[in-house]
């Protein structure tokens, strides 16, 4: 009889319900979010976040633990992989138990499973920084992104350091409609209602990025391999390079939702099936 | 230099452009000019072109190694004052805060890989330097001291068995007489330098994962940096086996022949078996260089 806590969907909500549950055992407590939840069984948890609460767990990771436990429970929980976050409770509970960071503890099925979740974040985030490309409409510039994680948090700081006053909004219509905006003074997470993708009229500047793209290219160097292992066709969609191959891309995608889904099914192996009661019944 | 340096602070300052910048230092400028493009540049560099005099004499004669070396030395000073400037300094400014690198050519010139390799070395040691770029000769034009363009096959392979070498040098502390023995001056093409390595060297393996150190963890074939530091890691906390190795990241496919666990190796084939270089052989590797 595992008791459901549901949470907002944030962070902060998420290390809130982990103060609520932690008194319980780990293999009797689920998560969900609110958006996801509908009914279950049994009465749920509803939790209400609070800052305080959130601060009191991850400051208590940060001593206890260390800053890298904390970065790593951030980054795993973003993956948003189906059962990670009661993986994350029981990585939590054991790490407390010990009194010291886990994280070089890879060889354990507990530890494992958070270490390589925030592992594909990570690395996600940082091939993503050298993806994006922005296009500028008015005063404002725009760039879309369908990554496989939820990376809109992680990725804000690197622009903020390189776009000083302009503004600039970077949507991600894949996870929750998200889109990070920046209005030259403050940065801000909200959603969007609709997504439209944007008028591909040929700028100037895509010209001229498209012909560069072209004419540094050295033939006796193409090595097609490579450049798919750097840059993966499913992030071709939004390359302005990469606009003369529609179809390439459209298959990239494809394909990497089919991975994922190959993927999801293995991580089944390293996760129990979470066991909501809807899924039960 | 000094428009290059006008370009550079029109971006920065007028247009606050806040974006990585690479500038190419021109051989023999002046230390001033070099301070100034290093605070504008994220990287600085000079290229080096040829490892040996006489090639540099024969096909880049405006160049010689004292004008190439001069700047070299000026920036890795002035990078090392600056350096100190900012621990010390709230608010100094930031001197080519991602270092310099160079490049060299291989292929146009009869220069072996020990040559090259001894040069990037010392580049590495004496400037400091970041990385050390090697671009495999590709045919634009005709010169008498060039090889003749028809038929010339850019040596792609060797070019990337040279950074792999070079990872080596920098990530792996393998020295370069390890990497080449004196009798041997150029890298094997068919199998990477690390497992060229390992073959020549039996008597070394396998090596017990419980139990070796870090260094001797990164002279196994299939384990990289970030794997042997994992390895360290765990070790602190439970004795590993195979499937461990997996979640590390090890890649078994190699591993398998040069490991052991508590005495057992996993690999059919011991490391002085000849057969086994052809085992590890790089197959995506030897059809590139059919192709061209």
């Amino acid at each position: 009889m595992a008791q459901l806590y549901v949470y907002d969907g944030s962070f902060e909500g998420f290390l809130t319900s982990i103060f609520h549950a932690y008194p319980m055992n780990p293999e009797q407590v689920d998560f969900c979010q609110e958006e996801q939840y509908c009914c279950s069984f049994f009465q749920p948890v509803m939790v209400n976040t609070e800052i305080q609460l959130a601060e009191r767990v991850s400051n208590g990771i940060r001593r206890t633990l260390t800053e890298d436990s904390l970065t790593t429970v951030y980054h795993a929980w973003l993956s948003h992989l189906e059962g990670i976050e009661p993986a994350i409770f029981r990585f939590l509970k054991r790490s407390f138990a010990e009194g010291r960071c886990l994280c070089g503890f890879r060889q354990d099925p507990e530890v494992f499973p958070v270490m390589k979740a925030a592992y594909a974040v990570g690395g996600e985030a940082h091939r993503i920084l050298g993806l994006l490309r922005f296009t500028k409409i008015g005063r404002l510039y725009v760039a879309d992104i369908r990554p496989t994680y939820d990376l809109l948090p992680i990725i804000g700081p690197h622009f903020l350091d390189r776009f000083h006053s302009q503004p600039f909004l970077i949507r991600d219509p894949r996870h929750y409609m998200q889109a990070l905006a920046y209005n030259g003074k403050q940065v801000s997470i909200g959603k969007f209602e609709s997504f439209k993708e944007l008028d591909q009229q040929p700028e100037e500047a895509e010209a001229l990025w498209q012909a560069y793209y072209k004419a540094i290219a050295i033939s006796e160097r193409k090595n097609p391999k490579l450049r798919r292992q750097f840059m993966p066709k499913k992030y071709w969609e939004f390359l302005t390079e990469m606009q003369d191959q529609p179809e390439a891309h459209k298959n990239g995608f494809e394909k990497a939702i089919r991975t994922q889904q190959k993927i999801k099914l293995e991580q089944d192996q390293f996760f129990p099936p979470s066991t909501t009661f809807l899924e039960k019944a | 230099m000094e428009l290059m340096i006008r370009t550079l602070s029109l971006l920065r300052k007028q247009y606050r452009f806040l974006g990585y910048i690479h500038a190419k230092i021109i051989p023999s400028s002046s230390p001033e000019l070099i301070e100034q493009i290093g605070l504008l540049a994220d990287r600085v560099s000079v290229n080096m072109e040829f490892t040996s005099k006489k090639s540099l004499a024969l096909l880049a004669e405006e160049k010689n190694h004292q004008k190439i070396l001069a700047p070299m030395g000026i920036v890795r000073a002035t990078k090392e004052e600056n350096e100190y400037a900012l621990a010390h300094y709230r608010g100094a400014p930031v001197f080519a805060p991602a270092g310099q690198t160079t490049q060299v050519i291989v292929g146009a010139t009869p220069e072996r890989d020990n040559h090259i390799l001894t040069a990037a070395s010392k580049l590495y040691q004496d400037y400091k330097m970041k990385r050390v770029y090697y671009s495999a000769y590709i045919p634009l034009a005709t010169h008498p001291n060039l090889p003749a363009p028809l038929g010339f096959v850019p040596p792609l392979l060797r070019e990337h068995r040279l950074y792999q070498a070079d990872w080596l040098l920098r990530f792996y502390r393998f020295s370069v007489n390890e990497i080449l023995p004196a009798q041997q001056p150029d890298l094997a093409l068919d199998v990477d330098p690390k497992i060229h390595y390992a073959l020549a060297h039996p008597e070394l393996y396998p090596v017990d994962a419980n139990r070796a150190s870090y260094d001797m963890l990164l002279r196994i074939p299939g384990i990289g940096i970030k794997s042997a530091q994992r390895i360290i890691e765990a070790r602190k906390f439970g004795s590993l086996d195979e499937f461990s190795l997996k979640k590390m990241g090890v890649v078994m496919k190699r591993a398998q022949y040069f490991l052991c666990f508590r005495g057992k190796v996993l690999g059919k084939m011991d490391p002085s078996n000849p057969m086994l270089r052809q085992v590890l052989q790089d197959g995506t590797l030897i059809q590139q260089t059919r192709l061209f």
